[in-house]
């Protein structure tokens, strides 16, 4: 397929052109999704589901065509931001990683036209999808590999619902390392016994973007450098926004070297399906951690309680940014009376870690670290530094939130007497840290600027 | 008798004048010494002095206090060393030993007296006197020929002085190179000192709260006792640079002023098209060959005009009877070549001609390669401290700037960027050291092409960091 009939094609469907794409899209309007957040109001009247809004993402539209739902993806190298300040070449699907979500019905016949504009060959499999074996997608095993310039097409009948998702088994230790994946929903035909109000969905993955580098480093097992919901790393992850009392699920699917246990802060969530669909409800258990495994789907639900809650993974080290794993230990080490020595020979030298890592979070906004790189600790709140990166975010509930608004509301406010108070003090002043022997007026504070990082302040706009 | 009267007159006539020819024989070894400055020409700008006696000692000792008691810059330690270097004193002694022989040469041989008084077989008869005078005459008609050959001895020595000179002025220049070197490496090892001493001061705050291990430690006091063992050794080396700086200058190291930074090189280097032909013009020991040659082959010339008749003598022998009567005559004695006809001296005079000029011949073609393995180096080491100057100095930087921005975002700890710290020191060493070589092959150069100005002018902004 060349370019221009590729790009015709992919406009027509993303629905972003005017003329016989328009047209096009006009005769099938009935099944259109929008390509962009903020998504619809969940439309279960005329869909029979509350349709799943991907966090930093979209979801793929397609066009019915003699009864089958048509999905177009396209593989292809991309510059994705994981969050401002660190870009990297990665590989993904339709502009993005992860690729965008697809998402039908239970008894849906599909046919997903996959192009592969890589230097290499590509399959697709379908993770966790009943289909025929030939449209399993395993290269050389299911079937022959997509060359760089075909399309292919997969076409099978959703057996089953539940969150499934896709990526490549070809070469698949390198395509999954630079970001080739994405989310699988089917939801039932028949309407949830006990429906949910939100439906979020995001992947769990990490990369190895070395300090300084600007491609994923498939070699990597386990000291990954950036660990993220939805190929974005905190600061820069979505808000989960909803309102109280609201019945909200959030899948996810773990696509890493990791298993990544998730923490929801302030509730007690069910656990209520896996891949295999949304669990008979006797089979829904209580938690607050839910590991979700290597190659696993899970999916929480609980009723949200108004507050700024925090999600995350419970592993500390993958709710940090880029850190070294094997550098001197300064805990406790006091290091003043060498600051000057050092400043000598180091100038813009600064003595850290005594006391702590966390005054890494102030050092970073006027100590230049290396190009591409976010600092290990980020993120301010309405108290202070929130000390965070990787795989962190937070889950906004608020009272007067409006329906199918996922927008940011901002910070919590919180009701009077609820926020944990100082009862005796004064704060002691921390171990020196000799600050006279840098010239804070000579570091470049162009690269990184705490106030751009604010969250409150984030566009979750997408791109 | 008349006629005898009137022999003997012209034989003292003849003894007059070969006195004449032996009276103005004093000895200028001033003038001498100012051939030596003529000789050199410009090869050497600074004063040259010859210290013959007690009053010219005080007064160079008196310039050279004056010259020691400030900073030591290239050309000052060249003066000294022109002033006080003992070797060439004992050297501009040679032109003293070669003028007094060459004044020499135009002596005639002394003419000889015999007096024999021989007593009459009747003691009572008295005595017969008898006198004689003979001098050598081939002496006076080889004299030309002979002083022909002391004047090219003495041009030889000359020359060869004026080399000494110039050879010494580029010891003086290497070794003042060598000693501000050594002083600019120490200065740079102490840094290297520095860095390992922050690392290991470090690594005991680490060990004392606890955070690292005894072998972490002890590779870190290693590291430090090693750098110290860099210093010692760096220091050494400047002890032994600046002793060989004062034994050419004379002058205790203790009182000697130096900096410890090198000149930085100059923008350019000067072509060397034509090098070689301009050293083979200006080569002192050159000169001398070549002297040495027409030496020689004067020699050959006279040992072969000379080879029948080795020895002539006019003689005049007067004998006084008992009687009072004097009977005068001349004599003539010459060593017949029966046996002796010169050959031998003849085949030995054209050998050492031959072994001359091989000398010479051998001279201008090591003087060619030295002076293109000198240009040699003085490009390669140019390019060696521009290299060192232009990428691998700032690189070193750039790579402890980086590593000090991965240490502000935690990702390695302060010993990693102090090792580069270090690293990058180390570098500058390279770098003082490459313009060291820089230098001393400009003194080569130099002296390779029979003795230059060297152009240290460029601003003295060190290679030190
Ligand atoms: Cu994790």
């Amino acid at each position: 397929m060349n370019p221009s009939r590729r790009n015709f094609f992919w406009s027509s469907l993303t629905g972003m052109a005017s003329g016989l794409g328009a047209a096009l899209i006009g005769r099938q309007a009935a099944a259109q999704e929008p390509a962009s957040a903020p998504q619809a109001p969940p439309a279960s009247s005329a869909k029979g589901y509350v349709p799943v809004h991907t966090l930093n993402g979209v979801t793929l539209p397609f066009v019915m065509r003699d009864g089958v739902k048509e999905f177009h993806l396209t593989a292809e190298e991309i510059d994705h931001e994981f969050a401002p300040g660190m870009t990297a070449k990665c590989w993904g699907y339709n502009g993005r990683t992860p690729g965008p979500t697809i998402e039908a019905v239970e008894g849906d016949r599909v046919r997903i036209l996959v192009t592969n504009n890589l230097p290499e060959h590509t399959t697709i499999h379908w993770h966790g999808l009943l289909l025929p074996s030939g449209m399993d997608g395993v290269g050389g095993l299911s079937q022959p590999h997509i060359q760089p310039g075909e399309t292919f097409a997969y076409e099978f009948t959703l057996q089953q619902h539940g969150t499934h998702m896709y990526h490549p088994h070809a070469d698949e230790m390198v395509q999954l390392a630079v970001g080739m994946m994405g989310m699988f929903v089917i939801h039932p035909k028949q309407p949830e016994a006990k429906p949910v109000d939100r439906d979020f969905v995001f992947m769990i993955h990490n990369w190895a973007v070395h300090p300084g580098t600007y491609r994923p480093d498939p070699s990597v097992m386990q000291d990954f450098d950036v660990w993220t919901f939805n190929s974005k790393a905190f600061p820069a992850i979505e808000h989960l926004a909803a309102r109280t009392g609201e019945r909200i699920r959030i899948r996810m699917g773990n696509l890493s070297m990791w298993n990544h246990p998730i923490h929801l802060h302030g509730h007690q969530f069910v656990v209520t399906g896996g891949d295999g669909g949304r669990w008979p409800e006797a089979q829904w258990r209580s938690d607050t951690t839910e590991i979700v495994g290597v190659g696993q789907c899970r999916a929480i639900e609980f009723v949200g309680i108004a507050g700024d809650w925090a999600i995350h993974c419970h592993m500390s080290h993958h709710t940090m940014n880029a850190m070294g794993h094997e550098i001197p230990n300064t805990l406790g080490v006091d290091q003043s009376a060498m600051a000057q020595k050092i400043s000598a020979l180091l100038p813009g030298y600064m003595a850290m870690g005594e006391s702590g890592m966390a005054e890494h979070q102030d050092h970073s906004g006027h100590m230049p670290g290396p190009k591409n790189t976010l600092p290990m600790m980020m993120g301010r709140g309405p108290f202070g530094n929130l000390e965070m990166g990787g795989m962190f975010t937070v889950v906004k509930i608020r009272d007067d939130q409006a329906t199918g608004d996922f927008s940011d509301p901002g910070w919590f406010k919180n009701p009077k007497g609820t926020v944990a108070y100082r009862v005796a003090g004064p704060a002691r002043s921390k171990p020196a840290v000799d600050h006279s022997t840098m010239d804070h007026s000579k570091m470049d504070h162009s690269t990184m600027d705490h106030s751009k990082m604010d969250h409150s302040k984030m566009d979750h706009s997408q791109n | 008798m008349y006629a005898q009267l009137s022999i003997l007159g012209r034989s003292f006539a003849i003894g007059a004048a070969v006195l004449s020819l032996g009276a103005c024989a004093n000895v200028d070894q001033d003038a001498a010494f100012g051939g030596l400055k003529t000789t050199l020409g410009d090869r050497v700008t600074q004063d040259l002095a010859w210290r013959q006696d007690a009053a010219s000692d005080v007064a160079v000792a008196a310039k050279v206090n004056s010259l020691v008691a400030n900073e030591l810059g290239f050309d000052s330690a060249v003066q000294v060393a022109l002033l006080n270097n003992r070797a060439l004193q004992a050297s501009y002694a040679e032109i003293g030993i070669a003028n007094a022989d060459l004044v020499q040469a135009g002596l005639l041989s002394n003419p000889v007296l015999d007096i024999l008084v021989r007593p009459t077989t009747n003691p009572s008869d008295g005595s017969i006197l008898e006198f004689g005078l003979a001098q050598n005459v081939l002496d006076l008609f080889m004299r030309p020929a002979r002083q022909r050959v002391a004047k090219a001895e003495f041009e030889k020595t000359q020359n060869e002085v004026a080399a000494a000179v110039v050879h010494t002025v580029g010891e003086v220049r290497a070794a003042y190179v060598n000693a501000i070197g050594a002083r600019n490496a120490l200065a740079v090892v102490k840094e290297i000192a520095l860095a390992s001493e922050a690392s290991w001061e470090l690594a005991q705050r680490f060990h004392a709260a606890g955070n690292i291990s005894d072998l972490q430690l002890a590779e870190e006091q290693a590291m430090h006792e090693d750098m110290l063992v860099m210093v010692d050794e760096a220091s050494l080396e400047v002890d032994d640079t600046v002793e060989n700086l004062s034994a050419l200058l004379n002058v205790s190291a203790d009182i000697l002023k130096l900096s410890d930074r090198l000149p930085e090189l100059p923008p350019n280097d000067a072509t060397m098209e034509g090098a070689e032909t301009t050293a083979l013009e200006r080569r002192l020991e050159l000169m001398a060959a070549r002297k040495n040659v027409s030496a020689h082959l004067e020699q050959l010339k006279l040992t072969t005009s000379t080879r029948l008749w080795q020895e002539i003598e006019l003689k005049l022998d007067a004998e006084g009877e008992p009687d009072g009567q004097w009977a005068i005559g001349p004599g003539l004695s010459i060593a017949l070549p029966l046996f002796d006809q010169g050959g031998p001296a003849v085949a030995r005079a054209a050998a050492t001609l031959l072994k001359a000029d091989n000398e010479l011949r051998g001279l201008e073609s090591q003087i060619r390669v030295e002076v293109r393995k000198a240009a040699a180096s003085v490009s390669a080491s140019r390019r060696i401290a521009q290299r060192y100057r232009a990428a691998i100095l700032p690189l070193k930087q750039d790579i402890v700037r980086l590593k000090q921005e991965k240490y502000n975002f935690m990702l390695i700890g302060v010993f990693d960027v102090l090792v580069a710290k270090r690293e990058e020191t180390a570098a500058y060493r390279g770098y003082v050291e490459a313009v060291r070589n820089y230098w001393l092959a400009r003194a080569a150069l130099a002296d390779a092409m029979g003795g230059m100005a060297v152009d240290t002018t460029a601003p003295a902004t060190g290679a030190t960091p």
